[in-house]
Order: C-alpha cells, then structure tokens, then sequence
C-alpha cells in the first residue's frame, strides 16, 4: 500500500499560531476559551486573539473587507504547514479543504446593517459560497492544480484528509495539503444556543456534569505527500496517515446514536485500513464536545471498539472550543504531535469524570506513542475516525 | 480510469421531474428556471416533508427514487451542492438579526448545513456507509463524481451520486446590486439530479473519463488534448456545456442553460441529458463542459 507521509503541519486557533506553540500550550493546559460580551450577553468563546487586518499582516495578504476571517485563518495555517515546501509543475499539488461556514461572517455584515434600517453592500457576499474561500486560500499560498472542498459540518477537515489520502493512494497526486478552516460567527453562536447545547460557562467533555459545547475558531493544515513526493521535496517525514474511515450514524438529523453505531462503523473501518488491533492504538484525541449527548455515545462507541483494551483518551476541545470543520484538522495535528513528541494529551476542566475509567486522561503523561486516533462526528450522522502512525 | 457505469438517473428541474434514462420531450423555450415540483410525498414520509426546503425535498425526491427499484443498500451516497441550503440560511440570519427576542428554533440552523441532503437521505434509508459532501463552485458534481470514481477503485460497490442546488430570490436581489446583467439574473435556475453507479455491474452507459483543472488553459486546447488522450473522434461525440454555447468546437453541442437554467450543479443535469442521448445511440460520446473564470471541469461518457 502506498504510504501517506506528513511532512508539515500548520495550526491556528484559540491557543494561538504554530504547531510548536500549540503543543506547548496544550502540556502546560493553558486554556484558550475566553469570557466575551455581545449585545449585553457574555459568552465563552475559544477566540483567536488577532482582528482581521492583523490576521491580514500576518499572512502577509492585502486586507480587504470583503476578505472572510475564514480565509485568512486558513492562509495562516497553509502557510506554515508548506513550510519552505517550492511547488514545481513536475509534481502537481492538489488542495483540500473543509469548512462549513466560510464567509458567513461577512454575509452577517450585509444582514445586520439590512436590519438596522442601512444599505446593505452586496459584494460582501463574494466570499459566502464555500468553494469561494477555498480557491482564495489556495491562489494565496501556492499553485495548486486542483482544489476542492468538503463540507460535513463537524467531520469536514478529517474528511478533507481522508479525501487527499485516497488521492495519494489512487496514485493521482504525490502531494497533496488537506484540511479545514472555521471563523467563529454569529450564525453559529446563535444556532448552538437555539438547540441548547451551548454552555454558558466554560465547557467540561467528558464531566458527568457537562453541559454542552463552547465553539471556536481556527484552522489547521496536513501536508500529506507520496514516498515519491518526500524524495521530490526533500521535506521529513514526521510520520504516517495509516488508517481512515467515513462512517454514517443514520440515527437523527443532528443528535447521535445511544451506541455511536457510525463512530463504532468508523473506528472499526479505520483500524481496518490501517491493519491494526484496537490494543495497538495508545491515545485517542476525541472528539469529546461537551454535550451530553455526543460524549456519552462516543464513550459507548469507544468501549464498545475497545472492550477492555481502551486506550488513553481525551478531548482537547475545552482548551481550543469546538472548532467545526477546523476541528478535525486541529485535533489530527495534535495526534501527530501525540507522536513527535511521545505524550498523550490530558482532558481539559474535569472535574467529576463521567468515567471510572483511568483512560480519561485528567494530565498529560509522558509514554510511547506509537499509533494515535483521532475522531470527528458532525451533524447528519457524518462520523469519521483517521489513525497516524510513527515513523 | 476504469469504467463506471450508470444504472438509472432522476432528476428534477424546469424541465419537470425525471425519472429513467429514456430521452425526455424537451421544452425549448423555457423564460424562467424555477424547478418543477413533483408530488414529493409519494417518496417522502409527510411528517419529514413539512420541514423541507426546496433543495432538500428535491434532493431526497431524487435520491430516494434512485434507491427505489431495486432496493439498494448503498454502499457510498456522494453528493454535490454549490450553494447549499440557501432557503434556510437566508430564514436563520433573518431570525438572529431580526427584531425578535429570545430563543429561536433550531430547525433552519440544523438544515442549513451543506451536508443536509447525504446526511437525510442516509437517514430515510438507515445507512451507515461512506458519506460525503463536495461543495466548490461550477465543479462541485465533477469533484462527487471524481470521489465516486476514486471510491469505485478502493472496491466500493454501488454509489448514490447527486446533486442539488435551489434558488432563492435574493440570489437576484444580490447580483441587481452588484451589477449584474438582467440576461444573467434571468438565466438563475435550480435543480436536482442523482444517479446509481457501479463499476462492478456492466450497462450500456459509463463514466469513461473525468478531469478537473482549477488552473487550465484554453478550452479548445484542454478538450482538445481530453478527447485526444481517450481518442475520441469528434463526429461521434456531443458536447453539452453549462452556460452558452461554445464559438468553436467542432462537434454538435447544446447549451444544458438553456434548458434548466445556470446553477452551480447543473452539471448533473448534464449527465442525465447525457446520458438519455447515449441511449438511443445518437452519439458515441458525450462530453460535459463546466467551464468557468475558476478553471474547468470536463466529464467524457460512453456506450458501449
């Protein structure tokens, strides 16, 4: 089977820029969610702590007002996450990107200033469509020869990944950046709180006392490259995309099964792809959001793949917020790191475990990590379950 | 690539709804594209249909039609939207920036997720197989049906292809003050079109090749060099394009705008149009052109 090398990684969220920074940040348990106020309501939120003129300067883009935040989050993750790579037309670079909101945040603009009684300028809509946001990022960063996007609501980026790797292995592209990107928006904000699911205070998976999800913003990249890509670019090999799977739960519109039947479908396949036993899996980064429902049917999903053999798991979501379609790029970033760097992420904000089980990591620790899981479900039923390897 | 056939095509648009891949009586004169809507509760539960959008009803209408005769258990439902539910997120911004207090109903923020229409056909149908939403642009059914092919290549059997794209009357609001043209606006249509593919179950109509560019040079020069790879004479091939007609080709052509209107995945219903030519042995070949100022997708079917 061909092998799906990583070969660079790009991250911006709540906890700031790099995937260095992030690792940092996340085995000190610095918490990225903040408190903030709209319309005289506060809200928890995982922000990133940059307007969008500076994400502008940052990514070294003109800034436009017509530019979603999306974009711009996402140009600052593709960016590091190329790296120095240099493209060249012997090897076609192909891009795949998830996001599920793309320039909402601008189309709000032009809603809100309608509401008020103003003229609304039309042209703000120029980026809503999702597609619109991709090619952007794309023309941007590099010169790709093909782009697309996914969007499954929460699953969107693991699935980008999933997609690139099947490129990589059809043997239609040697390489191949995949991944997703979300701005934080009020469409969002509001939608949560409309099926009361958004926590008022700071969000707590995996707690017997959760009570729902704080969103955020960000975006994460994966370059993803062929044996004959690395030898092509010269770029390392940090380690391996070895098994995915896409997985429906069909059981409700936007709630999951009692069981998880898609996440079990999804982990099951995805260990199937990469030929590996569930005792051979050493952390799990779940998707772990904080709502009663999905934490306590991926618990299920997982004891039911695991059995007495669970590995160590987590959900890093209360320290970046849930991301949406950024958060399974996000979260594969930090299983990779999980590798690098020979840790299993902790838990953030337990309090009572909703588990007796020793598996719900409170702390970091230190151990080999030598095959990482890492799962995203989204509304529709959409659940995918992606493994990366040690080198 | 290895061939993929296709088994049966529904679809719905101004033309009306669809159903088989027999040749269609075509209107020719169609001013407005808005889609014809069929009796959806013969194939939808009524309790599920109240809800609905347009692009979401047109969508399972199509899909579970598809997966009717013979019952199927997909093993991969692959769908394209280029806009997505457009109804029910213009209703949800209306209902945050609205004067309305308090709490709103989830109901238009749940379904206006792009993955609305796999996500409730995968629902109605109880299945747990591989599911996937390709959203970008004029290409977003060449992207589905590219991911159908790669699918069919790791030995996935039969695949639900779709594609869906509803219009709102914003959409003409929004482009007037942008500046648009009136002929533009005018040509704004809608539609639905879903196909059952396998690469295991021989028929007489295939998927023989697809390319998507986002970078591409001339279009007489890429489908030129697409024709010539698969050799394919041009007196045996009809192309059908997205928007207007193309000035120099040399192969007979027919614009799909001019029958269903321009929507991003009127692609799709190229492929049903396609295909029905195929059938009764008009032409060899048909060639699909989506070409647009963001790159080009081209999708060349056969018959055996």
């Amino acid at each position: 089977m061909t092998k799906i090398n990583i070969t660079g990684l790009g991250i911006v969220s709540a906890l700031g820029i790099s995937a260095k920074h992030h690792f940092n940040q996340l085995i000190s348990g610095m918490i990225g969610i903040g408190h903030y106020q709209r319309d005289g309501q506060y809200y928890y939120a995982g922000k990133v702590p940059f307007t969008n003129q500076q994400l502008s300067e940052l990514g070294k883009v003109a800034f436009s007002v017509y530019t979603s935040r999306t974009a711009l989050l996402g140009i600052l993750a593709a960016k590091e996450a190329l790296g120095g790579t240099v493209f060249d037309s012997r090897i076609p670079t192909a891009f795949i990107n998830g996001t599920t909101v793309g320039g909402m945040d601008r189309s709000e603009h032009y809603f809100s200033e309608i509401a008020k009684g103003n003229q609304g300028d039309a042209a703000l809509f120029q980026m809503h469509d999702l597609g619109a946001n991709s090619a952007y990022i794309a023309e941007q960063v590099g010169d790709f020869e093909y782009v697309d996007t996914i969007s499954t609501a929460c699953s969107s980026s693991a699935n980008a990944i999933m997609f690139g790797a099947q490129l990589i292995q059809s043997g239609e592209y040697n390489r191949v950046l995949v991944g997703g990107t979300d701005a934080l928006c009020n469409f969002t904000i509001e939608g949560f709180k409309s099926l009361m699911v958004y926590d008022a205070h700071l969000c707590q998976p995996f707690d017997a006392n959760r009570r729902g999800l704080n969103l955020g913003e960000g975006a994460a990249y994966l370059l993803l490259e062929s044996d004959q890509g690395v030898k092509e670019s010269g770029n390392r090999c940090l380690a391996k995309l070895s098994g995915w799977a896409n997985r429906n739960d069909a059981f409700h519109s936007t709630g999951t099964s009692p069981d998880g039947i898609g996440a079990q479908q999804a982990m099951r396949a995805a260990l199937e792809t990469a030929a590996l036993r569930p005792d051979q899996i050493d952390y799990i980064n779940a998707h772990g959001t904080g709502t009663q429902n999905n934490d306590s049917s991926e618990l299920a999903a997982m004891d039911a793949v695991f059995k007495e053999s669970l590995p160590d798991f987590s959900s890093t979501k209360g320290a970046t917020g849930h991301t949406l379609a950024a958060s399974g790029a996000i979260e594969a970033v930090f299983a990779v790191q999980s590798l690098l760097e020979n840790c299993a992420f902790g838990n953030f904000s337990l309090a009572e475990p909703m588990t007796a089980s020793p598996s719900l990591l409170r702390k970091t620790v230190s151990k080999e990590v030598r095959h990482a899981m890492s799962n995203s479900f989204g509304f529709g039923g959409n659940s995918t379950s992606l493994i990366f390897s040690g080198n | 690539m290895q061939k993929l056939y296709i088994h049966q095509a529904v679809s719905i648009s101004a033309q009306g709804f669809w159903k088989g891949i027999h040749v269609l009586g075509l209107k020719e004169d169609l001013q407005e594209f808005n889609a014809f809507d069929p009796d959806y509760k013969t194939v939808i539960p009524v309790m599920a249909l109240r809800r609905m959008s347009k692009i979401t009803k047109m969508a399972l209408m199509c899909g579970l039609t598809v997966s009717q005769k013979p019952v199927l258990d997909w093993d991969a439902i692959i769908v394209a939207t280029g806009l997505g539910n457009l109804s029910d997120t213009e209703k949800f911004l209306n209902l945050i920036y609205g004067s309305a207090t308090g709490l709103n109903s989830p109901t238009a923020f749940t379904q206006s997720s792009h993955n609305t229409l796999s996500g409730q056909i995968a629902l109605q149908l109880k299945n747990h197989a591989y599911n996937m939403t390709h959203v970008q642009r004029s290409f977003s059914f060449e992207n589905a049906l590219k991911d159908a092919v790669l699918q069919s290549q790791f030995g996935v059997g039969n695949i639900l292809l779709g594609a869906a794209d509803e219009h709102i009357p914003l959409l003409n609001k929004l482009a007037r003050e942008v500046g648009y043209e009136e002929r533009e606006i005018s040509r704004y249509g809608e539609g639905a079109s879903f196909f059952h593919l396998s690469a295991d179950i021989p028929s007489e109509i295939f998927v023989k090749d697809i390319l998507i560019k986002t970078k591409a040079g001339s279009l007489p020069e890429e489908s030129d060099a697409f024709l010539l790879k698969n050799r394919i004479d041009k007196k045996s091939c009809l192309l059908l394009t997205t928007d207007d007609l193309i000035s120099t080709c040399g192969m007979d052509q027919r614009s799909v705008a001019e029958l269903v209107g321009m929507y991003m995945t009127n692609s799709g219903l190229a492929m049903h149009l396609g295909c029905s030519y195929l059938s009764e042995k008009a032409y060899q070949h048909v060639l699909i052109c989506a070409n647009s100022t963001t790159g080009l997708g081209l999708t060349l079917l056969s018959h055996e």
